[in-house]
């Protein structure tokens, strides 16, 4: 478990909206496809999903209906709304410089000052 | 978007909550089983799969709580935190929730409730189909005949020359209301009220009958004119609600008519109670020249729906100026006049101005109510300022302070709004039991009127949020530290929020004075009134209403002779004292103005003769109501139909027609009867004033003729009584079925009873219903003044006991804080006074006869809201002095 990174503090709301960006998930569906685009590098306690879930349906940004999973099983899935999908842009572009910042600032070498 | 998903999660979660849960709980549990499947898939056993899912998982039970606070759990906690927070808060004041919330009630019940019954009368629109376009159209007496009304019914010629030359109306109709009629072939003979309609009537009006069918064109004709149409409540209670009644035939005035029609419950016109309705065919004296200036039918009208009233009226003017002219005998100075029939409805029945008054004295309450609220919410919310500092350092944000500020307020306002509701529904009940006293006010339905009940609670809602809001607001923008570090006394001293309190109780004072000085004007009134001398002895009379059915007693010689002949038979009851007979009786304004000429004086037009309040009535009738004879003699058995015709006069007549010479021996000539050549009268004697309605001013001229020389078939039968006059009423009726065992009788009641039908109700229920709301105005005002001031005593507490531990008097103190409220209440006295000054001129534009001597009222009313308020003061200033210095040092 030690090679696995802990996610910032709300980093996990723009994990679910990026996953479910790429098409409607159910909840463990949103957890594999989080483990498949960040190359199982990040780790979210599988429970805590969920009021991340519900805390984003009640902000609009998520609007859920109750589908049947590949293996038979009943399971509430999950898209974006037109909410979501603007607020996942702008919240990618702040994450984007921010990371590019703290790149850059971690770089930075003593002949650069 | 975000707020509005946001309160749609939240209700959802609040009103669906299991549905929530429920999905919550299947789809966390699905979640464990795809994984559980993944790992079977793995090549774990299921159990092994399922416990592995589950620890994975993490902390269920704790996740799962997580998920319900995501939902919206945490602000309807809050939400929940606040109304508890509230209710402890409002527990621990229990006198100040009482007082805010029963304040709150009593206004918006008040309100409600007149304001329900005025809108139910006021605003009623008549029935049937498009009432805005149905107009009256009356006969305006230019030159208006001392004490009556301008307004006069329309006479038969000028109503068809009227509807033969306008254009503006698509028909018109005339009525003859207030027939009496006699209902026999079934088992009682029945008195019953009949209006005799143009057989277009109906149609005019949109109303449709509940059965039937409503008068065909033509039968109001004479000849086919014997058809008839009953009342729902007729129907219902002589028919028994027989719904085969229609083409049945009924015995009216011993005629046989046809049943062609019921008309539904709804069907009623306030100012033309009718329990049936027959068709109106003028006969050939009504359309004689004669009959040109015999004013008795009311013209109904339907504006054509391009027709607007000012049109029509322009129209009409046009046309009776083209009468004058044409007829100027009967019709020189008389006018044509609209009116839409709601507004005829209801100016016709005397109620706008009480109702009016009556809607200005709950605002007045109302006002107090809110003054209330606003003044004590201040004062409190200024009391916990220390509070708020505290809650505010301490992390609470802006908004959380105002949100608990209000949730504590919505809590009273709800509360005050619950107890309106119920205190308004009670009231409109009581209301409307208290208007019995008329039949047909009776017959009206109220309801809590919404937009009424919406208005005042909003109102309420609105003041108390506003006074809640205030405190919150200008703690959070105060500064902090001051108020912390002043020790919670801020309050006390404040300058500019005690400002604000002064003036609610000034403005509170002001307001209650105003309303108790209208109400003591008007109760004052009805006292007056009430103990005006009438001219006669009204206790101990029995009165009964005979009206003889023209088919039985068609001649006035029969007529005359029934009379005879029942009041003999009634003077020998060995109740009865003096028993005697009238076409009309005084104080119930059932006397009409007759015009009238003088002998050896120049000969005047029928416009400008004199007119006077006439009364048939039979010997012995001077002697029954004991009206004493001042001079000359009374009617006696020899006046009859073949002596020479007599009258007698009052005083008020003798001293305005004969003021220098003697009335006796002069002779007059009333024209009872239009056409009919009217004899010389010679007077015979002067007898005392009566007042002719409950409430008149001065004393009118009367003049009295024996009713054999002038019989009539409506007569009411008056017996005076040794005791209780209603003992004797079985017997009464008794005796006249003795003579007639067909002949119904109306209103068998005791005088004093008549008097209170015809008048004294109504002003009496407006004097107790103005008592009424004055007493609350004062109470409610008391109430605010002693909240305020009770307030600022505990603010001062401190001050107060270092006062006294520096060796301060009590009665300095009681000084001290009841000279602060003297002083306020002084203030709003001088400022309400003002404004109550011109009340009994605005009172007396009101009401028509309205004067009263206000003296003892512009001391009494200030007087008492003084008491209320030195009360109010001395309360708390008492509780001051009972301030131990040591324990008031320490306070805080």
């Amino acid at each position: 478990m030690d090679n696995l990174a802990q996610i910032l503090p709300g980093t996990l709301d723009l994990l679910i909206l990026k996953a479910v960006s790429l098409g409607p998930l159910h909840g463990y569906g949103v957890l594999l496809r989080i483990g498949q685009i960040s190359k199982g590098a990040l780790l979210i306690e599988q429970g805590a999903l969920y009021p991340a879930l519900f805390r984003l349906i009640r902000q609009g940004l998520l609007k859920a209906t109750w589908g049947t999973s590949e293996n038979n099983r009943r399971a509430k899935y999950y898209e974006l709304t037109a909410a979501g999908r603007k607020r996942l842009r702008e919240e990618t572009e702040g994450w984007n410089r921010l990371a590019a910042a703290m790149g850059a600032a971690l770089k930075a070498t003593p002949e650069e000052i | 978007m975000k707020l509005l998903s946001s309160i749609r999660s939240i209700l959802e979660f609040v009103f669906q909550r299991p549905r929530v849960e429920r999905e919550m709980e299947e789809e966390l549990r699905s979640h464990l089983q795809i994984r559980a499947d993944e790992l079977e898939r793995q090549g774990l056993a299921r159990a092994a799969a399922e416990r592995q899912a589950r620890v994975e998982f993490g902390g269920y039970e704790r996740y799962r709580e997580e998920c319900r606070e995501a939902l919206g759990s945490r602000l309807l906690g809050e939400l929940m935190a606040d109304v508890r927070y509230g209710l402890r808060q409002l527990r621990r004041s229990p006198g100040f929730t009482a007082v805010a919330v029963v304040t709150l009630g009593l206004g918006i019940a008040a309100n409600t409730a007149i304001f329900s019954v005025v809108s139910g009368v006021l605003l009623r629109k008549p029935p049937g189909r498009d009432p805005d376009k149905v107009m009256m159209v009356l006969s305006i007496d230019r030159a208006k005949g001392w004490g009556d009304n301008p307004e006069h019914p329309v006479s038969a010629p000028d109503f068809l020359d009227w509807r033969n030359n306008s254009h503006s109306f698509e028909e018109m109709a005339a009525i003859a209301p207030w027939g009496d009629f006699t209902l026999t072939g079934h088992d009682e003979p029945e008195h019953v009220a009949g209006t005799r309609v143009s057989a277009n009537f109906f149609h005019l009006l949109g109303a449709n009958p509940s059965l039937g069918r409503t008068f065909a064109a033509g039968e109001d004709e004479q000849g086919r004119d014997h058809v008839l149409i009953l009342s729902y409540e007729l129907w219902q209670i002589h028919f028994a609600s027989d719904p085969s009644v229609v083409g049945k035939t009924v015995k009216l005035n011993g005629e046989s008519y046809t049943v062609v029609a019921v008309m539904p419950a709804s069907f009623k016109l306030l100012d033309f109670p009718t329990q049936v309705w027959i068709p109106l065919a003028f006969d050939t004296r009504q359309l004689g020249p004669a009959g040109r200036q015999s004013r008795s039918f009311f013209i109904f009208g339907r504006l054509k729906p391009e027709a607007t009233a000012d049109q029509a009226q322009a129209e009409m003017s046009t046309i009776a100026q083209r009468m004058e002219q044409s007829y100027p005998e009967a019709d020189k100075g008389w006018e044509a006049m609209l009116m839409s029939l709601q507004e005829f409805l209801i100016q016709d029945f005397y109620i706008r101005p009480a109702l009016m008054m009556l809607m200005g004295a709950v605002g007045l309450v109302l006002l107090i109510a809110c003054a209330n609220i606003a003044g004590l919410l201040l004062a409190r919310g200024a009391g916990r300022k220390h509070e708020i500092a505290v809650r505010s350092a301490m992390g609470a944000g802006r908004g959380r302070l105002v949100r608990q500020f209000l949730s504590e307020n919505i809590l009273i306002a709800i509360a005050g709004a619950g107890m309106g509701l119920l205190l308004a529904w009670w009231g409109i009940n009581m209301l409307h039991a208290a208007f019995s006293y008329n039949e047909w006010v009776k017959s009206l339905e109220f309801g809590i009127d919404m937009p009424v009940l919406i208005f005042t609670i909003g109102l309420s809602l609105l003041t108390v949020l506003l006074s809640g809001l205030v405190p919150a607001l200008q703690v959070s923008r105060s500064d902090l530290h001051g108020t912390l570090k002043e020790g919670g006394r801020a309050g006390g001293v404040g300058v500019s929020r005690d400002k604000a309190r002064r003036v609610f109780v000034v403005a509170e004072v002001a307001l209650a004075l105003v309303l108790l000085t209208g109400a003591g004007l008007m109760v004052k009134s009805f006292l007056e009134v009430r103990s005006a001398n009438p001219g006669f002895n009204p206790r101990e009379l029995l009165t009964a209403n005979v009206s003889l059915p023209s088919s039985k007693y068609g001649s006035p010689s029969q007529q005359a002779a029934f009379f005879q002949q029942v009041t003999e038979k009634l003077r020998s009851l060995p109740g009865a004292v003096s028993v005697a007979a009238a076409a009309n009786l005084p104080l119930t304004a059932e006397a009409g103005t007759v015009p009238f000429s003088i002998e050896g004086r120049p000969a005047t037009t029928p416009k400008e003769r004199p007119q006077a309040r006439n009364y048939a009535v039979s010997i012995d009738y001077l002697r029954t109501m004991e009206i004493p004879l001042t001079r000359g003699r009374a009617f006696t058995n020899f006046d009859d139909q073949s002596a020479p015709p007599v009258a007698l006069v009052n005083e008020a007549f003798a001293r305005r027609f004969f003021p220098k010479e003697d009335a006796g021996g002069q002779h007059i000539s009333i024209e009872t009867e239009v056409g009919a050549s009217s004899p010389w009268r010679e007077i015979v004697g002067v007898v005392g004033n009566v007042k002719d309605y409950f409430g008149q001013p001065g004393f009118n001229p009367q003049i009295y003729v024996p009713y054999v020389q002038a019989p009539s078939a409506e007569m009411t039968l008056v017996v005076r009584t040794k005791g209780d006059p209603a003992a004797l009423a079985s017997t009464v009726r008794a005796t006249v079925w003795s003579v007639d065992k067909d002949q119904p009788l109306g209103n068998v009641m005791t005088m004093s009873q008549l008097i209170e039908a015809r008048g004294v109700a109504g002003d009496r229920l407006m004097g107790e219903l103005l008592g009424i709301f004055a007493g609350l105005a004062l109470i409610l005002a008391a109430v605010g003044i002693y909240g305020i001031i009770a307030h600022g005593v505990t603010q001062r507490a401190h001050e107060i006991g270092i006062r006294m531990a520096l060796g301060a008097e009590r009665a300095g103190v009681l000084r001290l804080v009841v000279g602060e409220g003297m002083r306020l209440a002084a203030f709003g006295l001088l400022i309400g006074f003002a404004f109550a000054y011109p009340l009994p001129c605005l009172f007396g534009a009101a009401f028509e006869g309205f004067s009263v001597h206000p003296s003892w009222i512009f001391v009494l009313a200030p007087a008492l809201v003084a008491i209320a308020a030195l009360l109010a003061s001395y309360i708390p200033a008492r509780r001051a002095t009972k301030v131990d210095p040591m324990v008031a040092l320490r306070y805080e």
